[in-house]
């Protein structure tokens, strides 16, 4: 499996991949531009998620996407998820896994090591307003996943802020996720809320250099009341972007900031010094994306 | 270790960053496209403080420099060398100014981004001339927008604004 990913990603980098226009500072959040009519792009993501409560634990999350301009406010891409974990002695009680991509029945005093398939995603992305044009940016977005053990339907608002001649770029997201996911050898239904920001300035010609915000909050089942919430945490880091004529790259570090709240026994156990870790949260995430358009 | 660093390697090994920069026309070469035959007289200056307050308070457009590099033609007009911020690189542009301060035409001179480049369609420049200074720049009403091109067109059309508003605060009266 990695040799087949490593070969994808140089095809993907191939230099007769032509060049690109939708380029966005921030690693997480999403901002209003979309491609023009006709317009496309191929993006690739690498996410690195490190450090759980115990031992050792890395998993990193591959996004390999195709990016098209439908209208010159509507974009659509499709993207295909896929991921690599190692874990030992990751959880709070010492033990390798389960939870955060380590399966049920692994040795809990070994190793556990896989690369595998996640899903399919079709993101759609409408603009109401442009930045450059109206006082604010406004778009919408939707996005359905599918895979063996995941389903989900994703929904963003996006704003979007310029100041300084465009230099300075502010955006902020607000999504509401519903899914199920395949665990304990049955389908858990969760809901998500998040809340991105960021901040980024052109401190110089192709750079961007910004800060990005991140709460997280899980909630059992489907729908957001506060009788069914489990966690909520928060994230902060910088971001750093650079574009060039071809290609642009962009890679933002986000740490968990140890205020953590967690609203069930469960969750609460899963909070160890402030920060909460169990299904898919850790210390520190490093993502980078890169474009290219055409 | 090594095959997350062959993840990250693959693609960013191909990337090699690109000192690139098209120049279409050279500032002799616009002003002769703009004024023929006439000669151009240097009256490059630097703004004041005041004046670049009244500058920005008329045009609304923040004044990027204050050093002016701006020629005064044989037959009373005015030919103005500016820059504005495109997504990433900077857009050298020239607007020519008709001896009663109306636009008489716009040129790029240099743009070095494969997108928005559209701004230096004949048909969107020409959109601006006859234009003074008492005209409101705004993309899809005086102003046609290019979609894709957005950000470059809002850059070029707030700096020939600024421009205009340049000549009444500081050129009019020489």
């Amino acid at each position: 499996m990695s040799k087949k990913l490593i070969v994808l990603a140089i095809l993907l980098s191939s230099p007769w991949m032509p060049a690109l226009a939708g380029d966005s500072p921030f690693g997480y959040v999403y901002t209003t531009d979309t491609h023009s009519k006709g317009k496309s792009e191929v993006e690739q993501w690498f996410t690195q998620r490190r450090g759980q409560s115990n031992g050792d634990y890395s998993a990193w999350q591959f996004r390999t996407e195709f990016e098209y301009g439908v209208t010159d406010n509507l974009q659509t891409s499709l993207y295909a998820n896929y991921d690599r974990v190692s874990a030992f002695r990751n959880r709070a009680d010492g033990t390798t896994g389960p939870g955060a991509f380590v399966p049920d029945g692994v040795d809990p005093n070994a190793r556990y090591s896989k690369s595998f398939f996640e899903s399919i995603s079709n993101e759609w992305i409408y603009r109401l307003l442009s930045p450059y044009k109206d006082p604010i940016g406004l778009a919408l977005y939707v996005e359905p996943t599918y895979g063996a053990k995941k389903r989900e339907l994703e929904g963003k608002l996006i704003l979007q802020k310029n100041f300084i001649d465009d230099r300075l770029v502010w955006a902020a997201n607000l999504t509401a996720a519903i899914e199920k996911e395949r665990f304990h050898g049955e389908w858990e239904k969760e809901s998500e809320l998040e809340f991105t920001t960021g901040l980024a300035y052109q401190f110089a010609n192709h750079w961007h250099g910004g800060v990005e915000y991140r709460n997280h909050r899980g909630y059992e089942g489907f729908g957001f009341a506060n009788s069914k919430r489990l966690y909520s945490t928060n994230f902060i880091g910088p971001s750093i972007h650079y574009a060039d004529k071809s290609w642009w790259v962009t890679a933002t570090w986000l740490r968990q900031m140890g205020n953590a709240s967690g609203y069930t026994d469960s969750a609460r156990d899963d909070i160890i010094g402030g920060r909460l870790y169990g299904e898919h949260h850790e210390r520190n995430e490093l993502r980078v994306k890169v474009g290219f358009n055409f | 270790m090594s095959r997350r660093l062959a993840y990250l390697a693959a693609p960013l090994a191909v990337f090699a960053p690109s000192g690139y920069a098209t120049i279409y026309l050279s500032v002799e070469q616009a002003q002769q496209i703009m004024f023929p035959g006439d000669s151009f007289s240097s009256r490059a200056f630097s703004l004041t403080g005041a004046q670049r307050q009244a500058i920005e308070d008329r045009s609304n457009v923040k004044v990027r420099s204050m050093e002016q590099q701006v020629w005064k033609t044989s037959g009373g007009g005015w030919f103005v060398l500016d820059r504005v911020l495109g997504k990433h690189e900077l857009i050298t542009y020239a607007v020519g100014l008709n001896p009663d301060g109306t636009v008489r035409g716009m040129e790029i001179l240099e743009y070095s981004e494969n997108y928005g480049y559209q701004v230096r369609e004949a048909a969107w420049r020409k959109q601006f001339a006859g234009k003074s200074s008492a005209d409101r720049f705004k993309l899809d009403e005086d102003i046609r927008n290019i979609s894709g091109a957005t950000l470059s067109c809002r850059h070029v059309t707030d700096g020939v604004k600024r421009i205009l508003a340049t000549y009444e605060i500081a050129l009019r009266t020489n």
